[in-house]
């Protein structure tokens, strides 16, 4: 069963922005917010964090045919918090802690009690943090831009 | 089916060197058939299955092992959760197209169901791995052949007549054949195709 095929919810979706924007940011940005958070929440390992390889796909322009771009290293990790919520991370890079605290994150949010707790002290700033970074790297992108002028040269 | 996310369970603790020892257990099971081996390397395995199956199944089962599973066991949402997502193993409907065939001793298969492998790759054959009641080494059975110096005793319960004389008669394919894991519990053991099988005189009558 692919992706696209599956119907998605409002909390699938939320889920996956969360759980994305654990994944991309950087380890020390999301360590530093965990620890002022201070929540140390027991759990156990499902699967212990497990480094690997996955194969990054892409598509010409974004609708040609797929190709495999590259491999890239993936951590990921599953926990099971004392309260039975299971918490899921894959993340870039081989740092297991990230994946540790990612997954931690992921169960915290889908928990009632923690969620606008987490989004609001965890997500927003990671992701202002994201954003921040993306348009500054857009904006040094943009300095370089050349515009080209093509002339007619008159062959129809 | 999806997998639910309530039901998992977590795996081998140290999977790295766990599935190696299952793994060497498994080997030294199938090349001294009949002999009982004792594997403690996770405290609790998915409901429906044994500890032992379950050690097996996290050890020898990933992407390019497809896994047919008994009724009982392929309705049970803990067992295919689980497999989903520590094995990734694909499921199949028909045993013939699985390297790996999980049964409990009530619903076995019919052995000519499985994949017997073929005369140029005798190897490709499906492996069934039963789950059964009670693993002895009461005398039982006698198994002989390559592994065994003299001769070994063996009672495997829960089997029904017409699958334990199937299971006789397969030694007349060879090379072709099944290959076999039983598992009780913690302790599991292995009849490859090469053991031949003699019922023990005074145990012919019994039915169990």
């Amino acid at each position: 069963m692919s992706v696209e095929q599956q119907q998605e919810s409002p909390e699938t979706r939320a889920r996956q922005h969360w759980m994305g924007i654990l994944a991309k940011s950087t380890v020390e940005a999301l360590q530093q917010r965990w620890q002022t958070l201070s929540l140390e929440p027991e759990y156990q390992f499902i699967r212990k964090p497990e480094t690997g390889l996955t194969m990054l796909r892409g598509r010409v322009g974004g609708s040609g045919q797929p190709f495999n771009l590259g491999e890239m290293t993936l951590t990921r990790c599953a926990v099971r918090l004392a309260s039975g919520t299971l918490g899921v991370s894959y993340v870039t890079g081989r740092n297991s802690q990230h994946a540790i605290t990612a997954a931690l994150a992921d169960a915290l949010l889908q928990e009632e009690r923690t969620q606008s707790l987490l989004q609001r002290e965890l997500i927003a700033p990671l992701q202002a943090e994201l954003d921040a970074e993306r348009q500054q790297r857009a904006a040094r992108a943009n300095s370089t831009r050349v515009d080209f002028f093509t002339l007619v040269r008159g062959e129809d | 089916m999806a997998v639910s996310s309530n039901e998992l369970i977590a795996g081998f603790a140290d999977p790295v060197q766990a599935s190696q020892q299952v793994f060497r257990a498994a080997l030294k099971a199938m090349s001294e058939p009949g002999t009982l081996m004792q594997i403690d390397y996770v405290e609790q395995a998915p409901k429906g299955l044994d500890l032992s199956t379950w050690q097996l199944a996290l050890s020898l089962l990933d992407p390019d092992t497809p896994v047919w599973l008994s009724p009982a066991l392929a309705s049970s949402d803990a067992v295919i959760s689980n497999l989903r997502f520590h094995c990734q193993c694909p499921l199949v409907d028909n045993p013939s197209d699985a390297d790996f065939a999980i049964a409990l001793h009530s619903e076995l298969p019919l052995l000519a169901e499985l994949n017997w492998g073929t005369a140029e790759y005798p190897d490709r054959s499906t492996t069934l791995m039963v789950q059964v009641p009670a693993l002895s080494e009461e005398a039982h059975w006698t198994l002989s052949g390559p592994g065994i110096e003299h001769t070994r005793t063996l009672r495997i319960a829960g089997l029904s007549e017409p699958f334990r004389s199937d299971l006789i008669r397969s030694r007349q394919r060879f090379p072709l054949g099944i290959d076999t894991f039983w598992c009780c519990d913690n302790r599991l053991t292995a009849l490859p195709r090469t053991t031949s099988i003699q019922p023990c005189a005074n145990q012919q009558q019994e039915t169990c």
